[in-house]
């Protein structure tokens, strides 16, 4: 086997550009920086050489010479009850609440990119749905990248009380076309008892970019979230999603859509921890491949010692519409208690043949049945979120994306 | 309407239609009977232009046309349609947006114009009477989840909506109960019309006492081995098709 080597040495010094900011805010968030700088320095860029980098090779952003932007999410919506905003207008009772939930459920440790983003923390986006609140309008949040070589570190805290009711929209897109920006973004978000939560991340950055990504959720007793991660833009992709049911009842579904073409790629972890019983966790995450592309799903479930009923199902059904893409499908199941129900199952296919011949035994023209089909495919994650105007909009992003698929072959 | 002459069609080198004939009339009903393996999907899915099927030989003409010479879509938008003996689910594609697309496909290609979707509407609503198709089926994706009869049904609905010229319907009999099989026949006998056509292709006689046909044909290892009137399909339910393989010519072999 090959030796072990470290990552090359990278264009930009990622540890330095954390002096430059070091001193701006109140003592607590510089000495959160100043720890999260330690961490990078232990951990390092990860090289494909590492288990969690085999099939990513981030030598584009290593090579890539950045300069730290600041974070300017535009936020809107909520409604009564709901207060959003960024954390330099957050009153002292806010401020609080981020003091100590800050960077304790998106542990850096093992995650370099992580710690990067908060030893570059500038700017954070907040969402607090106090207890009982049932937010009357969905919370939007905007991220949008900087110049072309900037490096972006949006990070956002979602805080749902006991009972509390609310979707989340959070986007990520850039104005330079040409793309050569970098964000590492981080989510955080907490459900307490019986909240019902929605977050939906969309991934729309400008094609030639990197992003970064990073959601880590944790769901209170009788809590329910529901995910969707659509990733839809940026030369090279990394999403990694995590939730830990901790408490009795808890229940979260992950859905996932990635939508891939020329030579992206698009790499998505999810990691769901089974803290304790009853809980229930469902994933489907959904790819459609085209061109050179190439993407990787690893979903990893942990049953915990105990949890007993577990109840948890993890799908990731691949769609590839050319010969030469490839995709990485490896679900991993960690089960550590006896009387539990856990199923996974991936598939990778081309479109269906009975299927196109059907549509054009109708009189559909065979790239119309193929347009449709792929529609169809993405339409199972689509049609569950539920805020239509973001549905419709989806929708028509995701069609306007879809290659003229070679159906005639049917 | 339809001639086929001399058809022969193989699948992966196998060859399967042996040299079919055939001719169909407007306003005639056909029924094509045989065992199975005898080949009587392959013809009606060669009609249809599945391409995994090669003609090797002979020709099919339909309304003077070289009906081999065109795509499927192109030969369903001429007024020809295939009940399928296992109809496709398509998850996340809709029932009703799907046959709309299907019959605005025909129509432009006839030079009628495109229905907008009150006038579909008022369509669909029409032939759901006719075939009693679960008015909730219409807006789930196509097949999903449909039950072998809600299927087949569908098949018959689409075929209404889509009123085609020549419908073959493949064993759209098999998993249907007999009140199922009564409600698909009478959809079937609201279709037929003096210059239309239809051709059953089935296993059992049973619903050929539905749909009642001029012409029995027999197709036996690829080729039609016995024609005749109604009266055939009766012989062959008390005699078996035994009796039919025992007066091929040809050599013994048959498929399973």
């Amino acid at each position: 086997m090959s030796r072990i080597t470290a990552a090359p040495p990278a264009a930009t010094d990622f540890e330095a550009l954390h002096l430059r900011i070091v001193g701006e805010g109140p003592d607590w968030i510089r000495e959160f920086r100043t720890n999260a700088r330690s961490r990078f320095v232990l951990e390092g860029l990860p090289h494909h050489r590492m288990e969690a980098w085999r099939n990513t090779n981030i030598a584009p952003i290593v090579a890539g010479l950045f300069e730290p932007a600041c974070s300017t999410p535009e936020i809107s919506g909520g409604g009564e009850g709901v207060w959003t905003g960024r954390l330099s207008q957050a009153p002292e009772k806010i401020l609080a609440l981020v003091r100590n939930n800050l960077g304790s459920l998106a542990d850096a440790e093992g995650h370099p990119f992580t710690a990067l983003n908060g030893s570059l923390l500038n700017e954070i986006t907040l969402v607090v749905l106090p207890e009982g609140c049932a937010a009357g309008e969905p919370v939007t949040i905007g991220h949008t990248a900087g110049p072309g070589n900037s490096l972006n570190v949006p990070r956002t805290l979602i805080l749902a009380g006991e009972r509390a009711i609310g979707t989340i929209i959070e986007t990520f897109e850039g104005t330079e076309t040409e793309g050569g920006y970098f964000t590492s973004a981080v989510t955080e978000i907490f459900c307490g008892k019986d909240t019902d939560v929605k977050y939906c991340r969309v991934q729309r950055e400008a094609p030639g970019s990197f992003h970064i990504g990073r959601v880590q959720a944790r769901v209170e007793q009788g809590g329910r979230l529901h995910t969707a991660g659509i990733a839809l833009g940026a030369a090279l992709d990394r999403e990694d999603a995590g939730v830990i049911l901790a408490g009795e009842g808890a229940s979260c579904e992950m859905d996932g859509l990635f939508l891939t073409d020329e030579s992206r790629h698009v790499d998505n972890r999810t990691r769901i921890v089974h803290a304790v019983p009853n809980c229930r966790s469902r994933q489907v995450y959904k790819g459609i491949l085209s061109d050179r592309s190439t993407a990787v799903f690893v979903g990893r479930v942990i049953v915990r010692p105990g949890a007993q009923h577990t109840d948890a199902d993890q799908s990731n059904p691949n769609l590839l519409l050319s010969d030469d893409t490839t995709v990485y499908t490896r679900p991993q199941l960690e089960i550590y208690a006896d009387d539990v129900r856990c199923t996974h199952g991936a598939t990778v296919g081309q479109l269906d043949a009975d299927a196109l011949f059907y549509l054009r035994s109708r009189g559909i023209d065979p790239d119309e049945a193929g347009r449709l089909l792929v529609k169809g495919f993405a339409g199972e994650i689509l049609d569950r979120i539920e805020v239509p105007s973001l549905r419709t909009q989806l929708e028509s992003e995701v069609a306007g994306k879809l290659p003229v698929t070679s159906g005639s072959e049917g | 309407m339809l001639s086929v002459k001399n058809l022969k069609a193989s699948i992966d080198g196998t060859e399967i239609l042996k040299g079919i004939n055939l001719d169909v009339k407007a306003g005639e009903v056909h029924a094509i009977m045989g065992p199975n393996g005898s080949g009587k999907s392959t013809l009606a899915q060669v009609i249809a232009g599945r391409d995994t099927y090669e003609v090797t030989e002979g020709s099919v003409t339909y309304m003077g046309k070289d009906l081999l010479e065109l795509p499927p879509e192109e030969r369903a938008r001429e007024g020809i349609f295939l009940a399928f003996q296992y109809p496709v689910e398509i998850p996340g594609v809709n029932n009703t947006y799907f046959l709309k697309a299907a019959l605005n496909a025909a129509r432009k290609h006839q030079g009628l114009e495109e229905l907008d979707a009150m006038d579909f509407l008022m369509l669909v609503r029409e032939k759901m009477k006719i075939i009693q198709l679960d008015e909730e089926l219409l807006h789930r994706p196509v097949n999903a989840g449909f039950s072998g009869g809600e299927k087949k049904r569908n098949e018959i609905f689409q075929m209404a909506v889509l009123d085609p010229k020549l419908a073959v319907l493949d064993e759209t009999d098999s998993g249907l109960d007999i009140d199922a099989l009564r409600t698909v026949a009478e959809g079937v006998n609201s279709l037929r019309g003096k210059d239309k056509a239809i051709v059953v292709v089935t296993h059992y006689q049973r619903l050929l006492e539905h749909i009642v046909p001029d012409y029995v044909h027999v197709l036996a290892d690829g080729r039609v081995v016995r024609s005749g009137g109604r009266e055939l399909a009766l012989e062959l339910e008390k005699e078996g098709y035994s009796w039919v393989e025992q007066q091929t010519a040809g050599p013994a072999e048959t498929r399973g």
